[in-house]
């Protein structure tokens, strides 16, 4: 059936059509920007996030790495006092190989509680008058004492028990300080 | 105007009349259209559209209708009388733009009305498939200054003015309303209480139109006379059948048919487009009933869709 409308409805359709897609193009706009504005949130949400976890672990870490520094200056300390005393030991044990002129055998070396314990054999009583006095010269010897003397007629020689106190001790044992390591 | 969102907005269908306003609200489901609310109120005055006082009076008569129904900004299409339009057939070339097709119809208007020189208002359908090189177009014109005064006073009322109908067309689709499709010319004879009306029309385009009011006592004869007029030209198809739409089965029914019958071969059929339309409750079938072939006009105002613009 033929329509007519004598009002000029094209010119008003177009002008709503434009109207219209205005219209669309504005919510279609809004409706992108809208959706960027969430999306720029959302992932700046999950930056600050990953960045506190970030701070979080950065944190941890340097917790750990100080945690780490104290136990391995703990363990240098250890093993620079395992050095000293592994040096002094050496000295103590060379100390007399060093002493020139003199001709003894050492049949015991000890070392405890600061004390240096010599005992062993030597031909002359000389002999042990030089070692006494080359303990007696040496820089961390404090006290040198001749427990004991005997003449051996059989091989004629002499055994003598020598003790020497030491200047510089530790203060404290090995094992003392790798318990502390190991609890820390 | 009042937003719509599940149902589908409906025209309020306006027809003024020199001695009554009819209007009519119907509401559409899936399938139907349902009969909300009718009214044909008479005037206080029969008055032409050019005598004095025409328009202030009809502004007085709708507004006082807008104001009892709160139809504020409601959509409203309305019809202008056949008389005071133009309605012709052209054919222009094909592909033209609607701009150069409405400066074809002026054109073709200032032809036929040399020394015309008044706003027009038009508006054209086209009819058949394009050619390759021509188009055949219907249009109808009307002053522009007429249109206003329509539009002017209705919407002075409190209406808006959706659609200008033209009373013809409006009263062919409404008689039409529910009947299968043709594309035989077919003849509509409307008889009402106060008016007769003889339309012959081919696929939607009215090829002849005659209207008489109950003065012309004899319609039979007016039928014989307006059916002579249309079989003398030979270029006419044939009338397929008459679709006749009246209130009352009278005597001069059974004379109209038997002369349509005897005389031109054309059987007629009496037609109902009400039936097809649910009535809501709260109006009254009695009055429906009485008033409903005065309100054939409005119902083809109301089967057009609400323009969105």
């Amino acid at each position: 059936m033929v329509e007519f409308n004598l009002l000029p409805w094209r010119e008003y359709q177009q002008a709503y059509q434009i109207k219209q897609t205005g219209w669309w193009l504005l919510t279609m706009t809004g409706g992108c920007l809208l959706l960027l504005f969430l999306a720029h949130y959302w992932l700046h949400q999950q930056i600050i996030k990953l960045q506190m976890d970030i701070a979080d672990l950065q944190l941890q870490f340097v917790q750990q790495g100080r945690k780490q520094v104290s136990v391995n200056q703990d363990q240098d300390e250890f093993i620079a006092h395992l050095r000293e005393q592994q040096a002094a030991l050496m000295n103590m044990v060379t100390s007399p190989l060093q002493i020139k002129n003199t001709a003894f055998c050492l049949s015991d070396l000890t070392s405890a509680n600061g004390k240096l314990s010599l005992r062993g054999r030597t031909a002359t009583l000389s002999l042990i008058t030089d070692l006494l006095k080359k303990y007696s010269a040496l820089p961390w010897a404090q006290n040198v004492s001749l427990n004991h003397i005997q003449h051996h007629t059989n091989d004629d020689n002499y055994s003598f028990d020598l003790l020497v106190n030491q200047k510089n001790y530790f203060g404290r044992e090995t094992n003392d300080i790798a318990k502390n390591t190991n609890n820390e | 105007m009042p937003y719509h969102l599940f149902t589908r907005p409906m025209l309020i269908g306006l027809d003024i009349q020199p001695h009554e306003i009819r209007w009519l609200r119907v509401s559409q489901t899936r399938n139907d259209l349902i009969v909300e609310n009718f009214e044909i109120m008479p005037r206080a005055s029969i008055l032409e559209p050019d005598a004095a006082g025409y328009w202030s009076t009809l502004q007085a008569s709708l507004t006082a209708i807008v104001a009892a129904h709160a139809w504020q900004n409601l959509p409203v299409a309305l019809a202008i009388r056949a008389t005071d339009v133009i309605n012709k057939s052209l054919r222009v070339k094909s592909g033209l733009s609607n701009a150069e097709i409405n400066t074809a119809i002026l054109k073709h208007i200032q032809h036929e009305l040399p020394g015309m020189d008044v706003d027009i208002c038009l508006d054209y359908a086209l009819m058949s498939p394009p050619t390759d090189t021509e188009q055949e177009i219907l249009f109808v014109a009307t002053r522009g200054e007429t249109l206003q005064r329509y539009l002017d006073t209705v919407q002075a009322a409190g209406l808006k003015v959706k659609i200008v109908d033209v009373d013809y067309y409006a009263l062919l689709r409404g008689a039409c309303y529910g009947l299968r499709s043709s594309h035989q010319a077919i003849g509509l004879l409307l008889l009402d209480e106060v008016r007769s009306i003889f339309i012959i029309a081919q696929d939607g385009k009215i090829l002849l139109a005659q209207e008489w009011t109950l003065i012309d006592a004899d319609r039979p004869a007016r039928l014989h006379q307006c059916l002579q007029l249309y079989t003398a030209n030979e270029q006419t198809s044939p009338i397929e059948k008459i679709l006749l739409c009246t209130v009352a089965m009278t005597e001069e029914i059974a004379v109209i048919k038997k002369m349509c019958m005897v005389e031109y071969r054309i059987p007629v059929e009496i037609i109902n487009p009400w039936s097809k339309l649910s009535l809501n409750a709260v109006c009254s079938p009695e009055k429906f009933q009485h008033y409903a072939p005065r309100l054939l006009q409005c119902l083809g105002l109301v089967m057009r869709e609400v323009p969105r613009w």
